[in-house]
């Protein structure tokens, strides 16, 4: 597990990754109830920030690939499944971490607003994960850094948009709701909705089945070894 | 040039068509009134369609692609056109026999056959058929293809190897005469010459003391001393080739030409050229004149041989018109393949008539 020891330890290693996992996080569950859901602020905009988080941690593959790290491991007795799956581990490590101290917040701030706190977290994981596939089959399409960060901004932007984050799901026409299915965030308004009514959990299976198939989807795309 | 046919490849062809199928499969969904099930169907779809593209899935996969289909056909009857993807698969993989239960589902009622989705799944399997027709057939030529290369390959390797054994047989067919040279000198005049020395000394002993026997010593000693001048002479005679060879052989085919005067030129000592090369110098020679009959209707033709220590050159000019439009033939070509063989260079000049030069190494560096 030396690359999964590696990618924790260079996760951490530099400051602005650690704003990133830990001081923004605890920046946002301190904001107070608002907007037109009833949630918390800082809950409302987390889908975003975890999508952001996501994309710092697997731009370090990137980085991997053009400091030509990627071609030196190739030939290394190191499979791609092998590196692909210790990278990816580890920032899905570090992001549960990031969620479960945050679903820890909502327990002691905000108790009365979450009607079932285990749906909360469980979404938050597999968003994350599903944020860290997305993150990947971004990655595998672009050649720089740069750009791939770039143009992340704007999907993200339009995907924040699509999940009823700038404004409500309901205020926009028939047929864009139906398209905003198409995207993660939607789903995962819909789970961080149920957990706040606090239902069944058998309730919460369709929008974490949905995201779980999103990861299945991007990580297909982007697990193909690219050397350049 | 490449034409837009050359980027096509079924590959890039399947991957569209699946493209389009999700596609018209959403637009679907899109425009009806299906919920999360046809959404959960249609992604389900995808994702199979892309692990198809990333590995390369044995054909009974497809089954669950119609399971899913199937299962959501009572809520969105709809789904039934997501059955053209698993059948332009099982097509595709030239195994239709797994689509068997789209056949059945057809002919129950389970699906409703109606005509756009008869037409949507006729379309599939044709489009699947085809682009696994064209597959066969490019794996077919590659593989021609790739055995035609070897073929080529390796009676190139022939060749070579045929010119260095020319070469081989040279040296050996000399060390053989040397041999034989050798034997026979040994064996008959080095005996009679060694005999008639006796002779001549016995006969001097004899001659100094006046013995009557001297005269039959010296009959006997004259004798062996013409006897071994005959086995020299035999055995120079045998050396003697009844072939021509050398510059005989230029001299005889130059002469045997009888279409048009040829003039021959030899400057050089000819007799250091090896063996191999004359074989390549009467091949290149007789080419050269056959051209200049068949091709240029020429009415003279110059030879010219010029031999130093490092090249041999051999030159044929003739006068006549080239036809600018003939293709350098395969005469030409097995010609210039010799003298690369042999490290040597032919080249052709067409400024007055057309003059044919070729220059060979006379060092044995073997074949390049």
């Amino acid at each position: 597990m030396t690359i999964f020891n590696f990618a924790l330890i260079r996760s951490v290693r530099s400051l602005p990754n650690l704003i990133l996992l830990l001081g923004l996080p605890a920046a946002v569950v301190v904001l107070p109830v608002g907007g037109w859901y009833g949630l918390p602020l800082g809950y409302h905009f987390y889908g975003i920030l975890l999508l952001f988080c996501a994309s710092k941690l697997v731009h370090m593959i990137m980085e991997d690939r053009k400091n030509k790290i990627l071609t030196r491991i190739g030939v290394a007795p190191v499979t791609h499944f092998k590196y692909l799956s210790q990278n990816l581990l580890a920032f899905a490590l570090l992001l549960v971490g990031q969620s479960a101290v945050v679903t820890c917040s909502a327990w002691l701030l905000h108790a009365e607003v979450f009607g079932s706190l285990i749906q909360l977290f469980s979404m938050f994981s597999v968003f994350s994960v599903t944020a860290i596939s997305f993150s990947l089959a971004w990655c595998s399409m672009f050649r720089q850094p740069e750009s791939s960060t770039a143009v992340m901004l704007g999907i993200i932007l339009i995907m924040a948009v699509l999940g009823g984050t700038l404004f409500p799901i309901q205020a926009m026409p028939a047929s864009l709701q139906k398209i905003a299915m198409l995207s993660p965030t939607y789903w995962f308004h819909e789970g961080i909705m149920l957990a706040k009514n606090g239902g069944l959990f058998a309730e919460q299976l369709t929008p974490l089945g949905i995201l779980l198939l999103f990861a299945i989807a991007f990580m297909l795309i982007g697990s193909r070894r690219k050397l350049a | 040039m490449r034409s837009y046919t050359d980027s096509w490849s079924p590959s890039i062809a399947v991957v569209i068509w699946r493209m389009f199928a999700l596609l018209l499969l959403a637009a679907l969904w899109f425009m009806g009134d299906a919920g999360t099930e046809g959404f959960v169907l249609i992604f389900a779809l995808a994702i199979l369609a892309i692990a198809r593209w990333r590995f390369s899935l044995p054909s009974w996969t497809t089954l669950a692609d119609q399971i899913l289909c199937m299962s959501i056909v009572p809520h969105w009857p709809e789904a039934g056109f997501g059955l053209a993807l698993p059948l332009f698969e099982t097509m595709l993989a030239g195994k239709p026999l797994f689509s068997l239960p789209i056949l059945a589902a057809l002919v129950i009622g389970y699906v409703d056959p109606d005509l756009p989705l008869l037409l949507m799944l006729v379309q599939a399997s044709f489009a699947g058929w085809i682009v696994f027709c064209w597959s066969k057939q490019i794996h077919q030529y590659r593989l021609e293809a790739d055995q035609e290369r070897r073929d080529r390959y390796e009676l190139e390797i022939l060749k070579g190897e045929l010119l260095m054994a020319n070469v081989q047989t040279a040296q050996l067919a000399e060390l053989r005469e040397r041999h034989r040279i050798s034997q026979k000198l040994h064996d008959e005049v080095g005996q009679e010459l060694t005999a008639a020395l006796l002779a001549f000394q016995a006969f001097e002993t004899l001659w100094r003391e006046n013995d009557p026997q001297a005269e039959d010593m010296f009959a006997q000693a004259q004798m062996r001393l013409s006897s071994s001048a005959l086995e020299l002479r035999e055995t120079v005679h045998n050396m003697q080739p009844v072939q021509a060879i050398g510059i005989r052989s230029l001299e005889e085919i130059c002469r045997n030409f009888k279409a048009m005067p040829v003039q021959l030129q030899i400057y050089g000592d000819t007799s250091r050229i090896a063996a191999h090369l004359w074989v390549i110098l009467k091949a290149c020679l007789k080419e050269a004149l056959t051209n200049a009959v068949r091709h240029s209707k020429a009415k003279h033709v110059e030879v010219s041989l010029e031999v130093n220590e490092h090249i041999v050159r051999l030159s044929v000019q003739n006068d006549g018109v080239l036809d600018s439009s003939s293709l350098p033939g395969t005469g030409l070509r097995n010609l210039r393949q010799r003298a690369q063989a042999a490290g040597g260079n032919i080249s052709t000049n067409t400024s007055s008539g057309f003059q044919l030069v070729y220059v060979l190494p006379m060092e044995k560096e073997g074949i390049r």
